[in-house]
């Protein structure tokens, strides 16, 4: 899933998802709360879990930040890796995603330089690489 | 006894020739002294007439016999006494003649007495007028007696001169110490050994209003005693006991119309002739005026310590309501108050801003919450009045006017005596202090001086303080401002990013669906929007980082400039590779203080440039560093195509660029960057350079 204000920017990403290898289904949420209310939800269910979260950094309203600490100190949210996507490449927002538990923190410009290579890369990692916790 | 006979004028007056009295003189003496005392016999008067004569003729006294006023006979004594040769001279004078007209008088007085016939007849004394000018006293007694059947007058005189003599000299030397005593300028208090009051000078009546005759007699406790100070006086009498004699012992004394004397007694006892104990000489000196000048003096000594002590005070804060509480407690030294408030003025808006305000509640001084907000001047009467006149006043209420000036936080309404108090900076008022007493008539001009003196200094401090907080919220402001503006840059640089991805986003997704069926122009077109998009996204970062080089607040730290240089080239390993660079750096770098990752950003965008502007087969980048003081100049030296000296310092200025985009590549921020740098560290860079051979970039940097 991705939580992701910027239409634009999810539009591409989901373009450049589709472009890979992949065979993930992509859910998009435009806001913080409404991606993390969905986790909370699904979190249960093996069929509509995700695998992976994306998490732009910089949301209206309730901020990137604000969500991933969210999931992290949910114990139902928890366990899902969360990919911080960011427009910035501050070395503050790089170690307080990593401090609040992001399991990655990817430049949306890195993004852009091979769009779906790098997305086929990360789900190759994830999926193939990391072994990620049995939902039940 | 007088022998008085007929024939007593040939012997007395012969002084050596003797007569045999006759019996009739016997008879006639017989009759005389039977009228006097009856005592001797006519038989053993004749018999002895002789040796009666003799003894009056060698008499150490005077004798002389008048009649009718006149000198009948004399014997050999009183002539002397008379200051004449013999008795022949003296015979038949005029006795009043001889006499002082006092002596005169008395002596009529006597003989009128003795006609009267008073008796017994006591001795007096009078004045003779002696033949050599002189005087001479006598004691004189005087009997009636006939000669001849006719009245007569014996006199007897034994000279009184030295006794007089000395009467005199008591009399002048009583005169004399009563005159040394009364010119004393101390008091003298003259008493038995219990205490009891023989007599006083004039100074002590002068001193107590006590007449010597209200004094004398009196007994302790005297009423020019203090009856506190009672106790001394008995430590005083105690003490005499003992030592015999007291010096310097202080004491209150009470004046008749019951204002107090501070007074220092000297007292010693007297002995009389026999060597007893006999009295007491307490001499009183008046220290009221000597005390009050101690007094004064200590207070004097006071102030300057209170003002010292508030300069040594004030310098220790910058903070307005602390200084005036400092200043409230050193007044508070020294001038007693019920109220007292600081409030400073501001000149140009006529406002008064208070600082602090004390009221008496009870016993205790309470400090009141002042309002935060400016008060108008016009509201505050009195301060007007101290503004308008640029003097200080003070006012004395009588005990039924209540004051003009009545505004909580300027005047308590209980306030009798107030002071008010301009406080100057130069020329201009920065403030009023006041303080007020309940108290009717508490304060003087001497208080109103003082005060002044102490809002001087307190207006220094003030002043200071003030300058101070303006510095401060100036440099505050900038500070705000440059992050505000460093914020700014942040947040646009961010937002710029967002829709740059997109369009980035938008166009390699194009490129990669569409390329395919673009024509050759259409390609090229789509290239450039991607290509723009990199300049665009290098131009946020740019300014992105320049706006973090400024919020980054780290400490600085010691660094190796050799170690960070070493690093800094070796990311040009490709540059260095493939465009043949040499760069070298001298091994003895210095070590300087700063910001490592800064440091590095300095470096690489210096290298950068000097690669990147060499139009030189052979790029040749020398780096190489001198320290002053504590400052290390450090160089970077190329053989680029240099700078026009006109450009030297537009270069460092941001997106400032000499060239065509397509001639070098770049987005004009390096420099300001690299000068942000230098300049956070406290350093400076300026270059020098010959356009077409090269350019010396130098800067500085703090050694540690």
């Amino acid at each position: 899933m991705l939580i992701e204000d910027n239409e634009d920017h999810a539009r591409i990403f989901r373009w450049a998802l589709s472009q890979s290898k992949t065979t993930n289904q992509l859910t998009i949420f435009q806001s913080g709360e409404a991606g993390f209310e969905f986790l909370q939800q699904q979190a249960q269910n093996p069929d509509t879990a995700p695998d992976l979260v994306f998490l732009d950094f910089n949301l209206p309203k309730v901020d990137g930040r604000e969500i991933l600490q969210k999931i992290k100190s949910n114990d139902l949210t928890k366990i899902f890796p969360v990919i911080v996507l960011s427009s910035s490449e501050r070395d503050e927002d790089v170690s307080i995603a990593y401090q609040l538990g992001a399991s990655s923190f990817i430049s949306k410009s890195v993004l852009l330089d091979d769009l779906s290579h790098v997305l086929e890369t990360i789900q190759h990692y994830w999926t193939n690489i990391a072994k990620l916790p049995q939902r039940k | 006894m007088k022998t008085l006979k007929r024939q007593k004028r040939s012997v007395s007056l012969g002084g050596r020739k003797l007569r045999t009295s006759t019996g009739k003189d016997t008879k006639t003496v017989t009759r005389a002294r039977g009228r006097s005392s009856q005592i001797i016999s006519s038989v053993a008067f004749s018999r002895n007439v002789e040796t009666f004569q003799h003894l009056i003729e060698t008499s150490p006294f005077g004798h002389v016999i008048l009649q009718d006023s006149k000198i009948l006979s004399a014997n050999l004594m009183f002539a002397k006494l008379m200051a004449f040769r013999s008795v022949e001279n003296i015979r038949g004078k005029k006795f009043s003649g001889l006499l002082t007209p006092e002596s005169q008088r008395t002596f009529n007085l006597m003989v009128r007495r003795l006609e009267r016939g008073e008796t017994p007849i006591q001795k007096f004394d009078l004045v003779l007028r002696r033949n050599n000018g002189t005087t001479i006293d006598v004691e004189t007694t005087v009997i009636r007696c006939e000669v001849d059947g006719k009245q007569a007058f014996a006199l007897h005189c034994s000279d009184i001169t030295d006794r007089k003599n000395l009467q005199r000299r008591l009399i002048d030397s009583e005169s004399l110490f009563r005159n040394v005593v009364n010119s004393m300028g101390d008091a003298l208090v003259i008493t038995d050994l219990q205490g009891k009051v023989l007599d006083v000078n004039r100074e002590f009546e002068r001193l107590t209003g006590y007449d010597r005759s209200d004094a004398v007699g009196k007994e302790i406790p005297y009423p020019w005693t203090d009856q506190i100070s009672m106790r001394s006086v008995m430590d005083w009498l105690e003490r005499l006991r003992k030592d015999g004699s007291l010096r310097d012992f202080d004491v209150t004394w009470v004046t008749k119309e019951g204002r107090k004397i501070a007074v220092s007694l000297n007292t010693t006892l007297l002995r009389s002739s026999s060597g007893d104990l006999a009295a007491m000489a307490n001499v009183a000196r008046d220290i009221s005026e000597r005390q009050a000048a101690q007094r004064e003096l200590s207070n004097q000594v006071r102030r300057l310590e209170v003002l010292y002590e508030l300069g040594r005070l004030l310098t220790g804060t910058l903070d307005s309501q602390e200084i005036a509480r400092i200043t409230y407690q050193q007044v508070w030294k020294v001038i007693p108050f019920d109220v007292f408030f600081l409030d400073l003025y501001d000149e140009e808006r006529q406002e008064l801003r208070p600082v602090i305000w004390y009221d008496r509640k009870g016993e205790d001084l309470v400090e009141y919450q002042v309002p935060e907000r400016a008060v108008p001047l016009a509201e505050s009467p009195a301060c007007v009045r101290v503004v308008k006149s640029r003097k200080s006043f003070l006012e004395l209420r009588g005990s039924q006017a209540t004051s003009e000036y009545l505004r909580f936080g300027e005047v308590s309404a209980l306030s009798k005596s107030l002071v008010f108090v301009p406080m100057f900076s130069k020329d201009r008022i920065i403030g009023i202090v006041s303080v007020q007493s309940y108290e009717y008539q508490s304060y003087t001009q001497e208080h109103v001086t003082l005060l002044e003196s102490i809002a001087s200094v307190a207006a220094i401090a003030l002043e200071k303080a003030k300058l101070y907080n303006e510095t401060v919220a100036k440099s505050l402001e900038i500070e705000a401002r440059n992050k505000e503006l460093d914020d700014f840059t942040y947040v646009v640089s961010h937002d710029l990013k967002e829709p740059l991805i997109s369009v980035e986003g938008y166009t390699k997704i194009l490129k990669k669906i569409y390329e395919d069926r673009l024509d050759g122009e259409g390609k090229q077109y789509l290239q450039s929007v991607i290509e723009s998009c990199g300049h665009m996204k290098r131009l946020i970062e740019d300014l992105l980082q320049l706006s973090r080089v400024s919020k980054v607040q780290e400490h600085r730290t010691t660094i190796k400039l050799s170690e960070l240089v070493t690093q800094v080239i070796s990311e040009f390993e490709f540059a260095i590779r493939d465009r043949k660079v040499k760069i070298q750096s001298s091994d003895s770098l210095p070590s300087v203080l700063g910001i490592e990752a800064h440091l590095k950003i300095v470096f690489r965008n210096l290298i950068s440039n000097a690669i990147k502007f060499c139009d030189k087969p052979n790029p040749l980048i020398d780096i190489t560093a001198t320290t002053e003081g504590r400052m290390a100049i450090i160089r970077v030296k190329d053989n680029g195509i240099g700078i026009e000296p006109q450009y030297f310092d537009k270069i460092f200025m941001i997106f400032q660029r000499l060239h065509k985009r397509e001639e070098f590549e770049g987005t004009g921020a390096g420099l300001t960057m690299v000068k942000k740098i230098v300049e956070s560290h406290g350093g400076r860079i300026w270059v020098d350079s010959t356009p077409g051979e090269g350019s010396t970039f130098s800067f500085t940097l703090p050694v540690p």
